[in-house]
């Protein structure tokens, strides 16, 4: 048999092919509709007519035949796209509208996913105005609800969020299955992102008084405290800079330099040591280490930092006496006179008059070439004393404290 | 004289089944015949043959046979595509070349090989062949004479859609 694919048959008769022109309407364009539904039959009744050899025409003859439309499941879950809601927050809904695409009627059950644990809590599913507190106890409503071809039914969730959870993103997904065949199955992310809150607090904020040597090769370390006080991890920027001119930044949590960055936890804080130096300025020079936090999520949120500081150095002052040789009755230098072969007492005093303790103090006292050095001794333990000849040299061993004061006896002959 | 009877009876019977039978062999049979087959894939796997799915394609199968004792001619078989369903293009097709294939797009009002559209672009008006979602009849027109006892056989696919256009939007 052959078969002659009637379009090219057609056209070889193109003296038949009288061009029907319609126009498409501004809106008729081909209008979407619901698939035919479940259980329509569709009667397909062709006819024919002819005329016998000597032209007679007979009546048309029409044959039909019927095919009827079967079900096909068809699901499509809706709703938002992402949402912010607080951190924390309570009763926010989520709203997911569950069609029937299919060509009969239908009942859906649904599942949940979330991607990320403890941002979000769900508390209860809404369906006809129902609250239902588990998904099992939801799809047994649902399970009885006919949804006929082409409506939607509504299902609201409706959760809480954690704090602390500002920026940290969960996708809720929805799924729609269909009962009458569960292999047809739609769904819908919902992107949850709380919204974020950006704080940020720098302490201490002055009153340490610190006290200070000139570094002299020895750095120094102050230690910050950093609270991320929004309810999201941040990062932030760190600037450690002075006000005076006797500090030096060496280092910002362990970072060669002035500057760094560090990420804190929602709520949290984080300890930042910044080491300096104390350049070789005047006792009492007073500078402030200033530590300068900048949340990178909104650069609008910093805070400093300060700790104050005095430059402190000792001053030793020396003070020398002479007494007769009962150590006790001072010689005036201005009115009393001392004798030949007298023996005297020298008392070398040294105090330390500053504010800080003051080390390796050493006295040296070169007597005259009329006296003849006898011996030496210190006043207390400390001391380590010697001589060469009338030039004396003691050492003080131990630790001169701002304040106090400790002294050798020299003793000599006048010649 | 009951033998006689029952003779009767039994030769009464044969000639009332004689009668019977050549009525039935005079009963006219219908010269058009049409069936459905769906032709998814998934047709087998249906309980009911006669039973389809959106998204399936039917094919219609016309049978026309000279059931008359002489040649006819001048045979047009016109079969308006049902309601709900889409000529599937390019797939009506007959087993003699002297047929001619025409379409409509308006209910059968008028027919041609390739219905064309009026189309607005950019606002002119521009001729466009008519998608075949638009059909609403096929038309086969046999030139030739069929003998006595002579068939031709005609079919078309047409799909169920899952989405169905209307055909009310169209203006003419």
């Amino acid at each position: 048999m052959m078969w002659t694919r009637l379009r090219s048959a057609s056209r070889s008769l193109g003296m038949m092919a009288l061009a029907s022109a319609l126009t498409l309407g501004a809106a008729g364009q081909l209008r979407a509709q619901s698939p035919t539904p479940e259980g329509t039959v569709i009667t397909n009744t062709a006819t024919v007519s002819f005329t016998d050899a000597n032209g007679n025409a007979y009546g048309t003859v029409s044959a039909s035949v019927n095919v009827t439309v079967g079900f096909v499941a068809g699901i499509d879950v809706a709703g938002a796209a992402s949402v912010t809601p607080g951190s924390p927050s309570a009763a926010n809904t989520l709203t997911f509208t569950i069609q029937n695409m299919g060509n009969g009627t239908d009942q859906v059950q649904v599942a949940e996913n979330i991607s990320v644990a403890s941002v979000i809590t769900v508390q209860h599913y809404t369906f006809n105005a129902v609250n239902y507190a588990t998904l099992a106890a939801l799809n047994v409503a649902l399970a009885a609800a006919n949804v006929t071809q082409g409506s939607t039914i509504t299902v609201q969730v409706s959760y809480d969020v954690a704090a602390n959870k500002g920026g940290v993103a969960t996708n809720y997904t929805l799924t729609g299955t269909s009962v009458r065949d569960n292999a047809k199955t739609d769904n819908q992310v919902t992107t949850i992102t709380p919204a974020q809150t950006y704080a940020v607090a720098v302490t201490p904020d002055g009153g340490q008084n610190l006290q200070k040597l000139p570094s002299n090769g020895t750095n120094y370390t102050f230690t910050f405290t950093v609270a991320n006080n929004g309810n999201g991890g941040d990062n932030f920027s760190l600037v450690a800079s002075h006000t005076g001119a006797a500090i030096t930044v060496v280092s910002v949590n362990g970072v060669a330099g002035t500057s760094t960055s560090v990420a804190i936890a929602a709520s949290t804080t984080m300890n930042i040591d910044v080491v300096y130096s104390v350049g070789n300025v005047a006792a009492g020079t007073t500078d402030n280490l200033v530590l300068t936090a900048t949340s990178v999520g909104d650069n609008s949120k910093t805070d400093n930092g300060t700790a104050d500081l005095t430059v402190i150095r000792p001053a030793i002052a020396v003070a020398k006496a002479v007494y007769r040789n009962d150590q006790v009755t001072a010689i005036n230098n201005t009115t009393d006179r001392v004798l030949p072969n007298e023996t005297i007492w020298y008392k070398v005093s040294v105090t330390n008059n500053g504010a800080s303790v003051a080390a390796s103090v050493s006295i040296a006292d070169n007597l005259s070439a009329e006296l003849t050095f006898l011996s030496a001794s210190g006043d207390a333990a400390g001391w380590s004393i010697s001589n060469t000849g009338n030039n004396v040299t003691a050492n003080l061993t131990v630790a001169l404290a701002a304040g106090a004061t400790r002294f050798v006896w020299i003793q000599a002959q006048v010649k | 004289m009951k033998r006689t009877v029952e003779r009767l009876l039994i030769a009464s019977l044969l000639l009332l089944s004689a009668a019977f039978a050549a009525r039935a062999q005079k009963a006219p049979r219908s010269p058009l015949q049409i069936s459905a087959e769906n032709i998814s894939a998934h047709a087998p796997r249906l309980a009911d043959s006669a039973k389809v799915l959106p998204g399936d394609t039917v094919r219609y199968h016309l049978l026309f046979t000279n059931v008359s004792a002489a040649a006819v001619h001048g045979i047009v078989l016109d079969n308006p595509i049902p309601a709900g369903l889409r000529y599937e293009a390019g797939s009506a097709k007959a087993d003699r070349s002297d047929v001619a294939v025409l379409f409509s797009i308006d209910g059968g009002k008028s027919f041609s090989a390739a219905p064309m559209i009026d189309v607005v672009v950019d606002g002119r008006h521009e001729q466009h062949a008519a998608p075949a979602e638009l059909y609403t009849n096929v038309r086969w027109t046999v030139r030739g004479d069929v003998p006595k006892g002579a068939q031709i056989r005609a079919e078309y696919d047409a799909l169920v859609p899952t989405v169905t256009a209307a055909r009310s939007s169209l203006t003419k």
